[in-house]
C-alpha cells in the first residue's frame, strides 16, 4: 500500500507536465510510470463512463482494466490521430459492447452496487444525504438499461460525457449524421421511459 | 402532441449542433410552435435529469488494483519480449553458427586453393626434384632391408 502510493508520488512527478500524447510515446518507449499517470489521468472518467454504459461497479472495473490493458496492447498500433482520451474512450465503448454481448440475464442495476460505490466516494453520511439523487440515478439507470446499446451509447457520450457529435462520430466510427439521428430516437424512447420526471 | 416536421432537428439544436442559418431558422419557428417549444423544454428537463442522476465515482481501491493489474500485465509483456529476444538470439546464434561453419569451409577451400597455386605457381621446380629423391630414398631403403634381410640368413 505504501510502495504502491510512494511510487504513485514518484510517477506524478516525473510525468506531471507531460501531456497524454508525450506519455504515450514514453510509455511505448518501455516507461512503466508514463502509463500508470495515464490511469490515474483518466480511469475515474472512464470508470463512470463504464459504469453508466453498464449498470454496476464490479463489471464497470473489470471493463475499465480491459480498456487500459487493451490500450497497453494497443500503445504501437496507436498514431495519434484522434486525442488519448477519444482513443482510451473508443476501446472502453468497444470492451463495454463486448462485455454487454458476453454477459447472460443476470441483474444489472443493483441498488447495493450503487449505494456500495457512492459509499465508498462520498463517505457513508453523505451517501445517506444522498438518498434523492440516488432514487433518480436507479430510475436513470433502469431506463438506459432498457435502451438498445446503440441507443445507450449516444445517450451516454453526450448527456453524460458531454461530447460533441463529431467527437461521437470518431469513438463509434460513425457517420455524423448518424450520431444526430440515433440520438433522435435514443431521446424519444428515454423520453417516454422518463416522463414521470418530465414536464 | 401532434408532430411537426421541425420536430426532428430541436435535438440537434439542443446540443447545440444545428448550424448557424438553420439555428435561426429553427428559432424562429420555435417561438410560434408550441409542439417544438414543448419538445425543447422535455429536451432540457431530461439532460438536467441525466446530469443529476451523476454516476459513483471510482473508489482509491479500484484505482490501485488498476495499477496492479497494469503492472503485472507489463511485467509479463517485458518476460515474454525477453523471452522473444532470447528466443530470436538463439535463432541468430544457430544461423550464425551454419553461416560460419560455410563460411569458414570455403575459406579453407580458399587458403588451399590459393596455397596450391601459390606452391604451383613459387615452388613447381624445387617440390617436385624433393618428392622424387624422397620416392627414390624410400626405395632405395627398401631395397637396402630387403637385402639386409636377406643377407642376415
Ligand atoms: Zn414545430
Amino acid at each position: 500500500m505504501n510502495r504502491e502510493r510512494s511510487r504513485s508520488l514518484l510517477r506524478k512527478t516525473a510525468h506531471l507536465h507531460a501531456n497524454d500524447l508525450e506519455l504515450v510515446r514514453r510509455a511505448r518507449r518501455g516507461s512503466d510510470a508514463a502509463f500508470h499517470e495515464l490511469v490515474d489521468r483518466h480511469a475515474g472518467r472512464l470508470f463512470g463512463l463504464a459504469f453508466s454504459l453498464i449498470g454496476n461497479a464490479a463489471d464497470a472495473e473489470d471493463v475499465v482494466q480491459e480498456t487500459f490493458l487493451g490500450a497497453l496492447r494497443g500503445l504501437r498500433a496507436f498514431k495519434g490521430r484522434s486525442s488519448v482520451k477519444t482513443w482510451l474512450i473508443r476501446i472502453l465503448v468497444k470492451q463495454a459492447a463486448r462485455h454487454h454481448r458476453s454477459r447472460s440475464t443476470r441483474e444489472t442495476v443493483s441498488l447495493d452496487d450503487i449505494s456500495e460505490a457512492s459509499a465508498s466516494v462520498l463517505g457513508k453520511q453523505q451517501a445517506a444525504a444522498s438518498t434523492r439523487r440516488l432514487d433518480i440515478r436507479m430510475d436513470v439507470l433502469a431506463a438506459l438499461e432498457t435502451l438498445s446499446p446503440e441507443h445507450r451509447q449516444v445517450i451516454v457520450l453526450r448527456e453524460l460525457q458531454g461530447m460533441s457529435y463529431q467527437e461521437m462520430a470518431e469513438v463509434l466510427r460513425i457517420p455524423r449524421g448518424t450520431v444526430e439521428s440515433r440520438l433522435f430516437r435514443a431521446r424519444r424512447e428515454l423520453k417516454e421511459r422518463l416522463k414521470g420526471y418530465l414536464p | 402532441m401532434t408532430a411537426c416536421e421541425h420536430n426532428r432537428k430541436i435535438s440537434a439544436y439542443h446540443d447545440g449542433e444545428l448550424p448557424g442559418e438553420e439555428c435561426r431558422d429553427l428559432e424562429e419557428h420555435i417561438r410560434e410552435c408550441s409542439t417544438c417549444a414543448q419538445e425543447l423544454e422535455q429536451l432540457r428537463s431530461l439532460s438536467r435529469l441525466l446530469a443529476a442522476a451523476e454516476m459513483p465515482g471510482m473508489s482509491s481501491d479500484v484505482l490501485e488494483r488498476l495499477h496492479s493489474s497494469v503492472s503485472s500485465v507489463r511485467e509479463v509483456f517485458v518476460l515474454r519480449t525477453a523471452e522473444r529476444v532470447m528466443t530470436v538470439a538463439a535463432a541468430l546464434l544457430v544461423v550464425c553458427a551454419v553461416w560460419f561453419w560455410q563460411t569458414a569451409g570455403a575459406l579453407d577451400s580458399g587458403i588451399e586453393r590459393l596455397e596450391d597455386w601459390e606452391i604451383a605457381a613459387v615452388w613447381p621446380q624445387t617440390e617436385a626434384p624433393a618428392e622424387a629423391s624422397a620416392e627414390e630414398m624410400l626405395a632405395q631403403w627398401m631395397v637396402l632391408d630387403l637385402s639386409q634381410e636377406n643377407g642376415s640368413d
